[in-house]
């Protein structure tokens, strides 16, 4: 129990065990008080009242008498009257004492009171009769001397008797209220001298369970501040570094919210000309149907420009063909001057007009065969610049139909550009977008970072503090255990 | 070549005046001193021959091949209603060329032979002076004479000594 109970329990405990000791000492005590106050309020009360109205009552008579006596003296009525009037008292006297007197032998006194008492009266007034009737003093003394005065003598001995009676009931009752109060005293020292052996050893438990547990958790308190201290320079090292890295980050994240706002307006730049772009795709997008007309004209003139260069190599064929006849005559003439020229040569000087006529007719054929070699030389290069241009015109043709197909994929591949410049656009408005909403996050996170930067100076600070705590917690700890524990401090 | 005939219109023109020309000029002037040589290459010589040396210029004839232990004879050729011999002119010169044939030189004094040559360049009329004869010795003698036009120098053939060195060749000398 003791080793589960809390610190606050057992004082609680004890406090309550000391409460309740306390109270029940103080309840007997008061019991005892009680009931010694009660002995004493009945000795008081109704022993001492009875004792008092004893002794008043015994005067009561003592004044009746005398009345009686002076009545038969002076035969006086007041004396008469003073004597009803006393005995009026002393009968109403002796009816409050015969309800008061609980004892029997108290009950029956006032009763043989009353008796005596109704004797006496009744020789009284028979004496204080023989008074007012004869008016002779000394017969209505003797009979007072004669019958009065012994009735008088047994009412006066049952008021002694009963003022004894009363006295000793007195004395019994202040008898036993200071027994009362001394058994009260002794059990209220009993009790006290019990209280204080049951308070020294919930003390000494109290201090023995208390001590070991205090010193027990004085102890861990210890070892806790030595840790504490251990993780609160730790944690002051790791807040100065996070305070040196948040500082780092700050400026990182600065830099980066600078770039963040270039990208942006890099992005917004983007949009802009994606916006444009997307427009001169647009115009280029009618450009490039134009150009595939006008590329369609190119081909069908290649084709016409092909067709006529054919055309101008079957004719400078043909010229080659007659060229080659005029050759062969200019060549056949050339022959036939020479030998018309050999002939002429031998033929004297008749021949000799006719050798320079078969001259001039060589010489003729010499230049025929000479400007048809030119012809010749002329045609080879016209038709080997018609065969290059057809050729070329071939390859021409070849290449627009390439070109063609070209164009067409160009076309195809331009219209997917516009597609994708539509694309485009929207993705880089999408990412201007993006990005400001990014610049804003950043601001966002630069703000934090910086109240973080903010709390890990003031963990630094507080880390500082913490360790100086903990310091003082180590020292007061030992403290607390030198003080707790002597030894084990 | 054909800016250079379109930049020169008046060739045809030179032409017609020279053609007129030659009507013009004394028929005495173009005769006299000068004599025609019929010019020809033959291993890529340059060589020519007397036009009163020979008696035509034919273009090849269908040459039928005739066997002989001359190496220059190619064969026989119907010329002019006569069977001539045609003999390689290059094998005679010495040339070992085995050349096509394109034009044979009829030739008739001293015999009817033909003289059949690859590449015929044409007839030239030379000056008299033109003709020059050296020590230098060829085939058919110990002197070559030359015809020299212009730049180029001919060698000129003496169809005499060429007949008679084929006559020799057949008697086996």
């Amino acid at each position: 129990m003791g080793k589960t109970w809390t610190f606050r329990k057992k004082l609680v405990a004890g406090f309550l065990a000391s409460v309740s000791l306390s109270t029940l000492i103080a309840g007997i005590a008061v019991y005892s008080l009680l009931s010694v106050v009660e002995n004493k309020d009945r000795v008081i009360n109704t022993n001492a009242q009875n004792l008092i109205e004893a002794e008043h009552l015994s005067a009561l008579v003592e004044r009746k008498s005398s009345s009686a006596r002076a009545f038969l003296l002076n035969r006086d009525d007041k004396n008469l009257d003073e004597v009803n009037s006393v005995r009026a008292e002393l009968l109403q006297l002796i009816a409050r004492l015969k309800g008061d007197v609980m004892i029997d032998p108290g009950h029956r006194l006032p009763e043989q009171i009353e008796r005596a008492e109704a004797e006496h009266q009744a020789v009284l007034e028979k004496a204080m009769a023989l008074r007012k009737n004869n008016s002779d003093v000394d017969a209505a003394a003797r009979m007072f001397n004669e019958e009065v005065l012994p009735k008088r003598e047994i009412l006066t001995q049952q008021l002694q008797a009963f003022v004894q009676k009363e006295k000793g009931l007195l004395d019994e009752g202040k008898r036993a209220a200071s027994d009362m109060a001394a058994r009260s005293i002794q059990f209220v020292v009993s009790m006290t001298v019990l209280a204080i052996v049951l308070a020294i050893c919930l003390t000494f438990f109290l201090t023995t369970s208390l001590s070991r547990q205090i010193g027990s958790a004085v102890h861990h308190v210890q070892s806790s501040s030595s840790e504490l201290q251990a993780a609160a320079n730790q944690q002051a090292s790791c807040s100065k570094e996070q305070a040196t890295a948040m500082a780092e980050i700050t400026t990182t994240i600065s830099e980066l919210l600078a770039t963040s706002r270039q990208i942006a307006e890099s992005a917004q730049r983007v949009s802009q000309i994606a916006g444009q772009t997307a427009a001169g795709a647009s115009s280029g997008d009618q450009s490039v149907v134009k150009a595939h007309e006008s590329v369609s004209g190119i081909r069908r003139q290649v084709d016409l420009i092909v067709n006529h260069m054919l055309d101008l190599g079957k004719k400078s064929q043909q010229i080659g063909g007659i060229l080659e006849i005029i050759n062969e005559l200019a060549e056949q003439t050339n022959i036939l001057a020479i030998n018309a020229t050999i002939e002429a040569s031998v033929s004297g000087d008749a021949g000799k007009r006719f050798a320079v006529v078969a001259d001039e007719i060589r010489k003729l054929a010499d230049r025929v065969a000479g400007s048809t070699k030119e012809i010749r030389v002329l045609i080879d290069e016209i038709r080997s610049a018609v065969n290059s241009t057809v050729m070329a015109t071939e390859g021409g043709s070849k290449t627009v139909d390439l070109g063609m197909r070209q164009f067409n994929e160009v076309a195809a591949v331009f219209k997917r550009i516009n597609d994708l410049i539509g694309t485009t656009t929207s993705a880089a408005r999408e990412i201007e977008l993006s990005t400001k909403q990014q610049s804003t996050a950043v601001e966002q996170v630069n703000s934090a970072v910086s109240n973080v930067a903010q709390a890990s100076r003031e963990t630094e600070a507080s880390s500082s503090q913490m360790l100086q705590t903990a310091s003082q917690l180590s020292t007061l700890s030992r403290d607390l255990a030198s003080i707790v524990q002597p030894r084990s401090a | 070549m054909t800016e250079e005939i379109a930049l020169n219109p008046a060739r045809a023109v030179g032409l017609r005046r020279a053609f007129d020309r030659s009507f013009a000029e004394a028929l005495q002037s173009r005769t006299e001193g000068v004599e025609g040589i019929v010019a020809c290459r033959v291993g890529g010589d340059r060589f020519a021959v007397r036009l009163r040396d020979i008696a035509g210029v034919i273009r090849t004839a269908n040459l039928v091949p005739v066997p002989s232990k001359q190496r220059a004879l190619l064969g026989l050729a119907g010329i002019r209603g006569a069977l001539v011999p045609i003999f390689s002119l290059a094998d005679l010169l010495g040339y070992a060329s085995h050349e096509e044939v394109w034009w044979i030189l009829l030739c008739e004094q001293p015999a009817r032979v033909g003289l059949a040559v690859g590449e015929f360049e044409g007839c030239l009329q030379v000056p008299e002076t033109a003709f020059r004869v050296t020590d230098s010795p060829t085939n058919l003698g110990n002197r070559r004479e030359l015809a020299v036009v212009g730049s180029c120098a001919y060698t000129v053939i003496s169809v005499s000594n060429l007949v008679k060195s084929i006559r020799n060749l057949e008697e086996g000398h």
